[in-house]
């Protein structure tokens, strides 16, 4: 008979008493009942139309190319109609043991709900324990909405990723590249979004073979889309913006001028400077830009930049302690002049 | 129509710092309006026909009330802040969920909810996707045009590779790129007109289910260097060629 303290049976029981769980010692521990059986990466395989078909995405491969690098299963989803048929080989030369395809030509035009919808069908059928998508224009747009499907975790725009038997631990950049934190998942699926980029394109593996797995989409929830073609939409202009901030020579707007005048980009100012008088008050940055690059901006342009919009920014400070960068997806630290008059050389003024 | 704009209140980089849990600490972190977040805001002011209105609404500590203020000035009609120490830590489900109780409570006849593409801090843009699917609601991301075509509204989307135009049914989340002219400035920025202020308990929701509990997502490390390198001149000029050319 046993003398466990905690058995309700009084030491009446054959099997030695039982735990705090109320079942036999050992047995959660042994089963970890409450484990998620959650298994395998998935990866949705982005693809992008060529002249001859389509191709898979390079922030797809590069996805595939570091989770083929770890000993578990690896699920492909492909959504669209029969041309993607040509992609299986490199599909399965990239890593993929299973290939999902869910086969429907209304698909072939990009419908965010309707492909959130295919991948969460996969992703309940297969439970994986992770979910990686490229971070691209679709990949940002479908993930946090797959993510809320699931009821998932997601880290966005991660430069790496690592795993520990399931459990990933991904690595992203915030506050324009100047902090860094490892973060994870609290539930599974573990999903992440992989900044295009940050990992190498693998070698693709000839010969390698896998299975593919047709999945149907039966009342896709499409969009209404007006007109997907480029011709006849008048698209903005993207010329690059150099911003000169209060810090800059007299030589180097000269130089500025120079370099924007072959590069087809556009030369504006901070207030700071424009106050200063060094160049007139018309050419005060309105603020928004696609690409911006602020040269010689110091602590009076601060709340300036600050206010600034763009998809891309690049700051060039001499200050090494400049908190101007906040928003910047680069902080150059250096002396202005020295870096213009380098570009200047390389474009052969 | 009610557009219902979302606006976040971001801390200054280099003041900002983690708990000994990993969230980032907000309180009596020197903050500003997001500047994404304001453009769009003032778009969509800028674009309000007669009987619509101009719902702003953000997630963030009490201090945050003065970016409502200025969301006032600027000419929204109302102006809420989510604002409970329960939310504190909340990652871009937990936010989303917030959001969402908001909009089915308060202003459950909303036509469009219109967002930032990201924001200066995380930058994740997470949660117009994350939210729209909450609200079961279509979602549009990379809008550069809102406008009023002929069988209604339509979104200008650009995904890089190319653009599309679609019809933009009410009760859509959109997530807009910040375009045009300058930003403004609060019209009125000293008004009185009243911010209100919903803790978790106005917004009907659990506290396992906001904030830090309520995340799907935990940050382990976080590390910031002390002070930037300086680059070499040359490496520095070819960074620049290749992102201007």
């Amino acid at each position: 008979m046993s003398n466990c303290s905690t058995c309700p049976s009084s030491g009446t029981c054959s099997i030695g008493g039982k735990d705090d769980d109320g079942l036999p010692p050992g047995m959660l521990q042994c089963y970890n009942l409450n484990q998620s059986t959650a298994e395998g990466n998935l990866v949705w395989i982005e693809t992008v139309p060529t002249a001859d078909g389509y191709a898979i995405a390079d922030a797809s491969a590069e996805v595939l190319g570091k989770l083929r690098g770890y000993d578990t299963r690896l699920f492909g989803v492909l959504i669209g109609g029969n041309g993607l048929k040509g992609l299986y080989d490199a599909a399965f030369s990239f890593g993929v043991n299973t290939l999902y395809h869910v086969k429907e030509a209304a698909l072939s035009e990009y419908h965010p709900e309707a492909y959130c919808d295919a991948l969460a069908d996969v992703v309940n059928r297969v439970n994986p324990a992770g979910v990686v998508l490229g971070g691209t224009a679709r990949g940002v747009e479908i993930a946090p909405r797959l993510a809320a499907a699931l009821a998932a975790g997601l880290v966005s725009d991660c430069v790496d990723l690592s795993m520990d038997g399931r459990e990933m631990t991904f690595v992203k950049s915030s506050f324009g590249g100047r902090s860094v934190a490892e973060a994870v998942c609290t539930t599974f699926p573990q999903m992440a979004t992989m900044r295009p980029g940050a990992l190498p394109v693998p070698e693709p593996e000839a010969g390698r073979k896998g299975t593919v797995i047709y999945r149907s989409m039966k009342d896709a929830d499409l969009k209404g889309i007006v007109r997907s073609d480029e011709a006849g939409i008048e698209r903005p202009a993207k010329r690059a913006t150099f911003i000169l901030g209060s810090e800059i020579g007299e030589g180097s707007i000269a130089v500025a001028e120079r370099i924007a005048a072959a590069t087809g980009a556009i030369v504006m100012c901070t207030p700071a400077l424009a106050e200063a008088g060094s160049m007139p008050s018309d050419r005060v940055f309105d603020g928004i830009a696609d690409t911006g690059v602020l040269f010689g901006i110091s602590g009076a342009d601060a709340d300036f930049v600050r206010s600034c919009v763009m998809n891309r920014m690049v700051v060039v400070s001499a200050d090494p302690e400049t908190n101007v960068g906040q928003s910047a997806d680069r902080l150059i630290i250096g002396d202005t002049g020295r870096i213009l008059a380098e570009i200047d050389r390389k474009l052969g003024s | 129509m009610k557009f219902v704009v979302l606006v976040k209140e971001v801390p200054l980089a280099p003041e900002v710092d983690t708990d000994g849990t990993g969230h980032v600490v907000r309180e009596d972190v020197p903050s500003i309006p997001d500047p994404r977040c304001m453009r769009v805001l003032d778009r969509v002011i800028g674009s309000k026909a007669e009987g619509d209105s101009v719902i702003a609404v953000a997630m963030g500590p009490p201090q945050a009330e003065a970016t409502m203020r200025d969301c006032l000035g600027r000419g929204a009609d109302a102006a809420y802040l989510l604002s409970d120490p329960a939310f504190a830590g909340a990652d871009a489900y937990a936010t989303a969920r917030a959001l969402a109780a908001f909009v089915t409570r308060f202003v459950p006849d909303y036509g469009l909810i219109v967002c930032g593409d990201r924001t200066a801090d995380g930058g994740t843009s997470q949660v117009p996707a994350t939210l729209s699917r909450m609200l079961c609601a279509p979602q549009f991301y990379h809008v550069t045009d809102l406008r009023l075509g002929n069988g209604g509204r339509e979104a200008v989307q650009d995904y890089g590779g190319g653009l599309r135009v679609c019809r933009v049914p009410d009760g859509a989340v959109v997530s807009m790129v910040p375009s045009g002219g300058c930003g403004r400035d609060p019209a009125d920025p000293g008004m009185s007109a009243e911010v209100t202020v919903l803790n978790r308990v106005a917004l009907g929701l659990g506290a396992f289910s906001v904030g830090a509990k309520g995340s799907k997502t935990r940050i382990v490390s976080f590390s910031r260097p002390e002070t930037a390198e300086a680059v070499d001149p040359a490496e520095a000029a070819g960074y620049i060629l290749g992102v201007i050319r």
